[in-house]
């Protein structure tokens, strides 16, 4: 194995793993810092995609600004809105049923031949992996700074300003939504 | 090799686990952490995609969209 495909391994795991203690976590804060090692690990992968701007935004916004405001929110309002730390589970079952089937038929690939004899190796399932993906001359490494602002400054500057506005209607409507009422 | 699916594979995982977190969490932050597993798995996509396949870099910028959302989510939060 290549050192690429050990590092790849070593981030995925960390990211998967976490994300399964994220969501299987019974409490509200073991969930919060599994987070943390989640977007760690997304972060690793971007820098294996040569996307070193995205890697750092991603500490910066998802570690230093999202997970924060997280914890912020739970552990500063948990006595106040008495939000009960120890979460429940519900419909365990269908749903973990629903998200294998689900993940089993876009990247776990099985071999037809081993259920039905006669039929042949046929692989199935897996779409992931049956996909001949449109694949190009791949980029190297190279700085994306400058041609990520071009994009964002030029072909691409209006979703940028919707995104900036929504932003904004977001802002207001948290302070519209925390204000206190006067007149109730 | 790495190559395309073995990311893709990554990303699946996450979308999964993100989507038995919002099935399955009744405390609103739980089903708010599922969807930043769901968003984080969409940027691995986008940014797969601007490394492998034919495009440039259009796919990285796609990040900021969800990037934002999550800001959004965040906020809403806090």
């Amino acid at each position: 194995m290549s050192a690429e495909a050990v590092i790849f391994f070593v981030f995925a795991t960390i990211t998967v793993g976490a994300a399964a203690i994220v969501v299987l976590a019974r409490s509200l804060i073991y969930s919060a810092f599994a987070l943390l090692f989640t977007f760690f690990g997304v972060a690793g992968l971007y820098v294996l995609l040569g996307a070193d701007f995205l890697a750092a935004t991603q500490l910066l916004i998802y570690v230093g600004g999202i997970l924060v405001l997280l914890l912020f929110g739970v552990m500063l309002t948990h006595k106040l809105y008495d939000l009960n730390l120890k979460t429940e589970v519900t419909q365990f079952l269908p749903a973990a049923i629903i998200c294998g089937g689900l993940f089993v038929l876009l990247a776990w690939p099985i071999e037809v031949s081993l259920l039905l004899p006669r039929i042949g190796r046929v692989r199935i399932l897996g779409t992931l992996w049956q996909t001949s993906w449109a694949m190009g001359s791949g980029r190297g490494p190279a700085a994306t700074t400058e041609e990520i602002g071009r994009l964002f400054m030029g072909r691409y500057l209006l979703p940028f300003e919707a995104a900036s506005v929504l932003l904004l209607v977001a802002l207001m409507g948290a302070a519209m939504i925390v204000r206190r009422r006067k007149d109730a | 090799m790495i190559t395309l699916p073995h990311y893709l594979t990554v990303s699946a995982a996450l979308f999964t686990l993100g989507l038995l977190g919002v099935l399955t969490r009744r405390n609103a932050v739980n089903v708010l952490m599922g969807i930043e597993l769901i968003l984080n798995s969409a940027n691995l996509n986008l940014v797969a995609f601007s490394r492998f396949g034919p495009g440039n870099l259009q796919g990285q910028r796609g990040f900021a969209d969800a990037a934002g959302s999550g800001q959004r989510n965040g906020s809403v939060v806090g």
